[in-house]
Parts: structure tokens; C-alpha cells; sequence
């Protein structure tokens, strides 16, 4: 049960419903969110379940200590190792002892990529005393479980969700206006965007003989937009239904194709992950790193510039192993940190987050850094190193027709015109006439109705939705 | 080593290797990190630097993104860690 389903908006409204009945008392709305949580999570196979149970169990823990810290984030580790890669620890544990780990097969539980890390974030603050340790373990249990984040993230701060916990709820028809049009753009996007580019680039990447090289390349923007659209509008469905809840939950996605560096993409491209990587293995290693390397210079190169470059590569390719096993998940995990680490040294002031580019400059780093992340999409794809030779050799095929459907190619078109604008906007001078409060209002008026049209719209195209998250089978 | 001092030291730094193309008034308050002003990698320097000019080690479990998200936290972060490790 997925969150463009018909199932689920039917679940979503009974929870609703209950949650009216029930949102004045804030334990029995709390309760009434872990059970659907529950149901929700056990519609994906009840098994699945354990595991839940299991994380969660493992987590609360009231206090902690560095013994009990390291334990509790190694054995998440290890689960998460256990299961992610059940196919390598098969195959190293056939090799290894004659029995075979059967249950590893069968037990690959939905979401674990994120509950596990969401759980390592919580045992990790209450650590660093960054999180009040919560007594409370139906709070723990929601700060891990809550079904809108629980399969597709966001990854959400402990101390910030825990103290939207800790109140109750309050009804708001702001939340109703807020989420509406965030669940129609949501599904919107998966649906009619997402799943349109999906009917034209899963042929191709599954078998890419025959076709032509302009085919290549519209394929590789597409699958751009696609992956975008498919997990922001996931996002923002789950962040809609959160809203619907009374809980806010952080954006993921920042206009991430207006970026002009690999670094300032990944400021902009699934910030949660962005952001907990950060805290969680690239600033503790590169701080540990810098405690081994004293000097200023190492063979004239600082040596900051030295330990940023080994965290950020250490960082990235676990980034690409944390999306999956394949050896095509870990070269472009290393091929996004080459390039970060490239872009230090390359233009190390232009990369701030606050450094404003002249129009020109900007636009020139656009169309580099959209060429750097759309052809890192190809490796992120392909299922293995003979599928991106295979996808390579339609280069060559130059004078070969386009057989891209005219829905993808205007999909596809208006998202690069869409973002060329977005990009350009800033540097334009601002209008006064459009900040006039009667402008506003009627502004305000054609969103709503937009976001209506837009919901009943892709509502027709979900009734026949079956085609799943991408994200999701990480 | 008093505050005031410690406080006027990281100030120049940060001024001097991150906001020399800033024209917003930074004061010691200003979120350098969620603010934008810093980024990760100037957070390894800056960490880096501190270490060294008041020959301490900031713990890493205490040397977060937050602690080091404006000149003022980062004074308390560097003033606990004197005091922790004063001889």
C-alpha cells in the first residue's frame, strides 16, 4: 500500500477520521498513530514487523553511554548490513560454512535503509546530548514508525520530531490548506510525471540495442526528471499526509536541478540523507582524520583540503553503497565524490552555500553540473557495468530516428524550461506590482484551484497506479 | 584566556576565510552553518584551526553542526573545552 494508491488514501481516511475522534488527548492520538503505523507497515507483509519491533526495542534506551552507544549503532549496522545485502553475505557465507542462511532470503523488510539510520540518529544525539533521552517508548516507537516517514524517509532531526511529540496536536484548517495542494503536486508528480517518463525509460535501460543515440540522451534526461519527480512527489505526499497529522516534517528537495556545482546539488538533492550523512560520518571521521594529520601542508597541499577530500570520498561511496549492493551503487557514490573533492580545488570559494554567481557563470556551471549529474544517472541505473556499455554503444547509433513518445519529450522539455526559469528568476529585478496584497490574494486563489485540478487529475491516472517508488527498493 | 578574546579570535577568522564576499552584517549571533555562510568543508578547517591556536582537542561527540553554527556557540564549545582540558 503506497501513497499514490487508492488503498491508501482509503486508510488515510479512516485514520483521519479516528485521529479527529481522538487528537484532543495526546497519548490516545499518539497510540492511534503507532497502531496505524502498524497496519500500515504490515500491508507490506507482516514479518516485516519483527524487525520494526525489533529496531524499535533496540533503540529506546533512556541512557547512554559510549559502550552502549557503539553497541546499539552496531548491531543496527550489522542488521542493516545483514539484510541490504543479503546476496553478498549468501554468497560469502556459502563460501564460508556449508549451511546456508535461508532466512536472509526471505526477510527483506521494506524502509529498513531508513528506519535503521533514523534510529543510529537517535542512539547517536542522545549520546551527544544533542536529544533529551525520551522515557516515553510510544514516543521512540512513533520517532521510528510514524507510517507517512517510515518507508521513504524524510529523515527527521530526534530532538525536533520528539518535541512535536511531546504536545498535542493542534487541528488546524491552515494544515488542511497547506497539505491539499502538497498531496496534489505530490501525486501529480509520481503519477502523471514520473510514471509518463517510466513508460518510455524502462524500455530502453532494459534493453537498450536498436535504439539511437538521441534516444540515448533524451532517455538519460528523462530518467533524470523521473527519478526527481518520483521521490519529491513522494516526499511531498508524506510530508502532506504529516501535515494532515498536525506534524511537520523537513523538505527533502530543493530545486535540486537549478544546481551549479556537485556540492551545491547535493545541498538541494535529498537533504535529510545529505544532512545525516554529514553529521553521522563525514564530520566525526573528518574530524578524527584531522587529529592524525597535524601539519599545515602535505606535499604542498593543505592539510585540511586533504581530510576533506578522504571524508568526502569515504562519505559518498557509502552514499552509493546505502542504495544498494550493486558495484554501480558504489561507483557512483565514488564518482559524486571525485567530484566534490574535484570542486575544492577547483573553485573552493564558489561552492559556499551563500556565494552568488553572475548570470553568465551561473549558467555555464548549470549546464556543466546537469551534464556531471545527468550522466551519473546512467551508472546509478544501469543493473550492472555491461548495461552501461550497452547504453554507451547507443551513441554511436547517430543518425537513428527518436522513438521517445511526444507526452515524454514535453514532459521532459517543459522540466528543462522549468528549471532554466527557476535558476534565471533570481537574478531578474523584482516586480512591485507582484507583491500587492490583491495580487497575492488572487494568487493564493489560483493555487487552490490549481491544486484541485491537479488532485482530481492525477487521482484518475492513480486508479490504474501500480508502478512503485523508485526509492523504494533501497 | 578570557572569553571576549576568544570570542574576537574566531570572529577575524571566520570574517576573514569565509565571508570576505559577504555584504550582510555578521555579528557573532549570525547562524554561520543553516545561515549558509559555512559550509561542512569549512567547518573541518575551522575545526582545525581551533585545535591548534588554543592547543586543544574539541571532542568530535561535542563538535556538531549546531555547536559550531555562530561565532558565540562556537566560543562556548572552545571555552568548555579549555576548561575540560586546562592542565
Amino acid at each position: 500500500m503506497l501513497f499514490h494508491e487508492p488503498q491508501f488514501l482509503v486508510f488515510l481516511a479512516g485514520v483521519c477520521l479516528l485521529w479527529l475522534l481522538v487528537h484532543r488527548v495526546n497519548f490516545l492520538s499518539k497510540a492511534l498513530l503507532l497502531a496505524a503505523s502498524g497496519v500500515f507497515y504490515a500491508t507490506f507483509g507482516s514479518r516485516n514487523c519483527i524487525l520494526l519491533l525489533l529496531a524499535g526495542a533496540r533503540t529506546h534506551r533512556p541512557r547512554v553511554r559510549l559502550l552502549v552507544a557503539t553497541v546499539a549503532v552496531l548491531c543496527n549496522l550489522a542488521i542493516l548490513c545483514c539484510f541490504k545485502y543479503h546476496d553478498l553475505v549468501s554468497k560469502a557465507a556459502a563460501a564460508l560454512a556449508p549451511w546456508h542462511p535461508s532466512f536472509l532470503d526471505w526477510l527483506l523488510p521494506v524502509g529498513m535503509s531508513f528506519y535503521i539510520l533514523q534510529s543510529i540518529a537517535y542512539i547517536v544525539d542522545v549520546y551527544r546530548t544533542t536529544c533529551r533521552a525520551c522515557r516515553n517508548p510510544l514516543d521512540v516507537a512513533l520517532l521510528i514508525c510514524f507510517f507517512p516517514k517510515l518507508v521513504l524517509g524524510p529523515l527527521v532531526r530526534p530532538a525536533e520530531f520528539l518535541a512535536q511529540l511531546a504536545s498535542r496536536r493542534p487541528l488546524l484548517l491552515a494544515h488542511l490548506a497547506d497539505a491539499l495542494p502538497l498531496f496534489a503536486m505530490g501525486l501529480f508528480k509520481k503519477v502523471c510525471l514520473a510514471d509518463t517518463l517510466a513508460t518510455f525509460v524502462n524500455p530502453v535501460f532494459a534493453r537498450p540495442q536498436g535504439h539511437s543515440a538521441a534516444d540515448g540522451a533524451l532517455c538519460l534526461l528523462a530518467y533524470s526528471f523521473q527519478i526527481y519527480y518520483d521521490f519529491s512527489g513522494c516526499i511531498d505526499m508524506v510530508r502532506a499526509v504529516a501535515l494532515l497529522l498536525g506534524y511537520t516534517l523537513p523538505p527533502n528537495f530543493n530545486a535540486p536541478y537549478c544546481a551549479t556545482s556537485v556540492t551545491d546539488f547535493w545541498r538541494r538533492w535529498h537533504i535529510t540523507l545529505s544532512l545525516w550523512l554529514r553529521d553521522y560520518l563525514f564530520l566525526p571521521l573528518a574530524f578524527r582524520l584531522s587529529a592524525l594529520w597535524q601539519r599545515p601542508c602535505y606535499l604542498g597541499i593543505r592539510a585540511d583540503s586533504i581530510v576533506y577530500s578522504c571524508a568526502a570520498l569515504v562519505t559518498m561511496l557509502v552514499c552509493g553503497i546505502w542504495h544498494g549492493a550493486g558495484l554501480t551503487f558504489a561507483i557512483w557514490g565514488a564518482y559524486h565524490g571525485a567530484w566534490l573533492v574535484i570542486e575544492r580545488f577547483v573553485y573552493p570559494r564558489s561552492t559556499r552555500p551563500n556565494y552568488r554567481l553572475s548570470l553568465p557563470v551561473a549558467l555555464l556551471r548549470w549546464c556543466c553540473t546537469f551534464l556531471v549529474i545527468t550522466a551519473g544517472w546512467l551508472v546509478f541505473r544501469a543493473a550492472s557495468l555491461n548495461d552501461i556499455g550497452l547504453f554507451a554503444a547507443m551513441f554511436r547509433n547517430l543518425n537513428g530516428p527518436l522513438s521517445m513518445p511526444q507526452p515524454c519529450v514535453l514532459i521532459v522539455l517543459g522540466s528543462v524550461a522549468w528549471t532554466l526559469a527557476r535558476l534565471i528568476l533570481p537574478y531578474l529585478p523584482a516586480i512591485p506590482v507582484l507583491r500587492a496584497p490583491i495580487l497575492q490574494f488572487l494568487l493564493g486563489i489560483a493555487r487552490g484551484a490549481g491544486a484541485l485540478l491537479l488532485l482530481i487529475f492525477a487521482l484518475v491516472f492513480a486508479c490504474n497506479a501500480t508502478t512503485p517508488f523508485i526509492y523504494f527498493q533501497f | 584566556m578570557n572569553r571576549p578574546d576568544v570570542s574576537a579570535t574566531i570572529f577575524k577568522y571566520v570574517t576573514e576565510q569565509y565571508l570576505q564576499d559577504c555584504t550582510d552584517a555578521v555579528t557573532c549571533d549570525t547562524p554561520l552553518i543553516s545561515g549558509g555562510y559555512v559550509d561542512s568543508f569549512s567547518m573541518v578547517a575551522l575545526k582545525m584551526f581551533l585545535d591548534k591556536t588554543y592547543a586543544i582537542t574539541i571532542p568530535n561527540e561535542i563538535a556538531t553542526a549546531e555547536a559550531f553554527d555562530s561565532v558565540n556557540r562556537i566560543t562556548d564549545l572552545v571555552m568548555a573545552t579549555l576548561h575540560e582540558q586546562a592542565p
